[in-house]
């Protein structure tokens, strides 16, 4: 075990590697000479800007230097700062990641407490009305694009439940319940393309599970089906659901762009938006790195609590 | 019973059959992988569903407004925001512009985008694949190492970065399709040419002293091409979501262009007065997406049977 983390680890370094140089050639180098581009834009035309930019850049080194100087600053911490406020990068990014990770919370919940009810219930009652329409309803709400819905939404709770309060964000630290009120549409439509994919994949582990001899035998000896199916068949159906789970969380993240967006909340999604608008590269580069490198620890994470979770994987 | 198997190419019936009536020829037949798969993808409905879709979709993508008595572009303000009715089946939008026109046109943006997506991601993923899985080595490592960074991007963010600084354009956006998919494409051709190379029609065909190019051409890309094909059919429907998406956050196509994204997007300063503005474009690009999926789905079912028995 600790063999097969230690070779995941070191995996790691490549792949880091790899993905600060994709974020650097492509956020510094393609667009041509920054600064150009910097002064032809409104927004930036501040001297104060274009001095950030050529401090922070070292311009007038070769490029392969410009890269180490930038991974060895953000190896040290220093994103940088903001080439529009003068804030540093990762102040903004962890001022905002709190509302991403509770949005990410909020829609991990609606994805267990939707998912796995909704695919056992389908398996057990296979070929039954029931069945027939929570699998259509999963097909349906895997092709709905989740940023439509979110529109949707917005247009239904501001013409008939104007006064709800489930559009308006509210920080935690000020008013916990308006807190969670205010995220619960976001990420019910984060949730949604995941929890449909969760319905199908429960149904199809649960459906293997209850054609085990294992469960046979238990309804042989003459358990209750109640016993049967939550000692015997979900515990058993769960492992590979849990791995989509961790998996998930890389479409979620994807998916926080866009909800942010919609209901206007102050996350790192909209924070790459508002730099993108702003040509403000050096948020960008920095939140994308530290977007990319969460998704990663995250990937990783997953593959080694699986390796934990079933005995029958060996590395 | 014939091994289905060993026999790749011959179509032809046994000779014990030769002569009987057509019916139990047919039974009888030896077919080829790929007509045993064609054949139990003619059987599934939702897979005939999702063709028909489709190919609606390729219809109104190639004839465009033509089948419009309207003009996607031009203007008229006499008729701005009007509700759906039987001159304009889905309302006008804020110039005037006849919806469903755009919605017509916008198919063929749609359609576009995510085929030449799809096209350049085998062109650039099948060869890299290739060389990855049957070379390996150091060339294989480098090419792994390129996919494994593609992979550690939530793909809309790796879209989203790639168009921001390329500049928001359809062409950048294909680039940046493509480019995420390749990754996807070089992982699938890379594992099942490790498979196949191992095969005795590998070994055969290297003992004759075929050169590696014609080995690699005749005999392993052929025995890769399915998952290549399903894996493709769902990029399809993934392009069409991703171009939308990025349309949506302004970074795609750019107005006037009528994209259903971008459509979608325009619509949210009206949403309250004109909801038939946001609620068509959506529909639109559930009808797509539902039909690649659904083609992909019976496809994937029609080539690797195991799956389609659960």
């Amino acid at each position: 075990m600790l063999r097969y983390i230690a070779h995941r680890l070191l995996g790691l370094i490549p792949v880091l590697i790899g993905v600060s140089l994709l974020v650097f050639l492509s956020v510094w180098v393609i667009p041509g000479d920054v600064v150009d581009i910097m002064m032809g834009d409104e927004m930036a035309q501040s001297a104060a800007a274009i001095e950030r930019l050529r401090a922070q850049m070292n311009l007038d080194e070769p490029i392969h230097i410009r890269y180490l100087t930038w991974i060895g600053n953000v190896l040290q911490g220093d994103l940088g700062v903001s080439l529009i406020s003068g804030e540093p990068v990762l102040d903004q990014i962890l001022r905002r990641a709190p509302v991403n990770f509770q949005l990410m919370l909020m829609a991990m919940f609606f994805i267990i407490v939707i998912g796995i009810p909704l695919g056992t219930l389908a398996a057990y009652k296979q070929f039954t009305w029931i069945d027939n329409t929570i699998r259509i309803g999963a097909i349906f709400g895997y092709v709905i694009p989740n940023f439509w819905l979110a529109t949707i939404a917005v247009l239904i709770v501001s013409l008939y439940f104007p006064r709800s309060g489930v559009l308006h964000y509210v920080p935690f630290s000020e008013d916990p319940i308006a807190n969670i009120r205010g995220l619960l549409l976001p990420g019910l439509v984060l949730s949604l393309t995941t929890v449909t994919y969760i319905v199908r994949l429960t149904r199809a582990t649960v459906l293997d599970a209850l054609r085990q001899d294992y469960v046979r035998t238990a309804r042989a000896k003459g358990l209750s089906e109640r016993i049967v199916m939550t000692v015997h068949v979900i515990p058993n159906s769960m492992i590979p659901v849990a791995t989509v789970l961790g998996i998930q969380v890389g479409v979620l993240i994807g998916g926080l762009v866009l909800t942010e967006e919609i209901f206007m909340l102050p996350g790192i999604g909209r924070m790459i938006l508002l730099s993108i608008e702003s040509r403000d590269f050096m948020v960008l580069a920095g939140s994308i790195l530290f977007v990319a490198v969460i998704f990663v620890l995250v990937n990783l994470i997953i593959d080694i609590l699986y390796a934990f979770l079933d005995p029958r994987i060996r590395y | 019973m014939h091994d289905t198997r060993t026999i790749s190419r011959t179509d032809e019936r046994p000779p014990d059959a030769a002569g009987s009536d057509d019916a139990v020829a047919e039974t009888d037949q030896v077919l080829s992988p790929t007509r045993l798969a064609w054949k139990s993808f003619r059987r599934s409905k939702l897979g005939l569903v999702g063709s028909l879709m489709v190919l609606l979709l390729i219809v109104i993508a190639i004839g465009g407004e033509q089948f419009s008595p309207y003009d996607a572009y031009s203007m008229d303000s006499s008729v701005s925001l009007e509700p759906p009715s039987l001159a304009h089946p889905a309302g006008t939008d804020r110039f005037g512009r006849d919806q469903l026109t755009r919605l017509m046109e916008g198919t063929r943006i749609s359609m576009l985008v995510s085929f030449v997506a799809v096209v350049l991601s085998l062109v650039i993923g099948i060869p890299l694949g290739l060389i990855a899985g049957y070379y390996g080595g150091l060339a294989g490592t480098v090419i792994m190492r390129g996919v494994d960074v593609v992979f550690a991007f939530p793909t809309i963010l790796l879209a989203l970065m790639l168009v921001a600084t390329l500049g928001a354009s359809l062409p950048n956006l294909i680039l940046a399709i493509a480019v995420i998919f390749q990754a996807n494409v070089v992982r699938i051709v890379r594992a099942s040419v490790m498979s196949v190379k191992e095969r005795e029609f590998v070994e055969a065909a290297r003992a004759v002293g075929a050169r590696d190019s014609v080995i690699m051409a005749q005999f392993i890309l052929p025995n890769v091409l399915s998952p290549v094909i399903v894996q493709a059919t769902f990029h399809l429907s993934l392009a069409i979501f991703i171009e939308a998406a990025l349309s949506f956050l302004g970074l795609g196509t750019q107005p006037p262009t009528p994209s259903w994204g971008l459509m979608l997007n325009e619509s949210r300063t009206f949403m309250e007065f004109a909801p038939w503005l946001t609620i068509f474009p959506g529909l639109a690009i559930i009808f797509a997406v539902l039909g690649f999926n659904l083609m992909g789905d019976a496809l994937r079912d029609a080539f690797d049977p195991r799956l389609s028995q659960r």
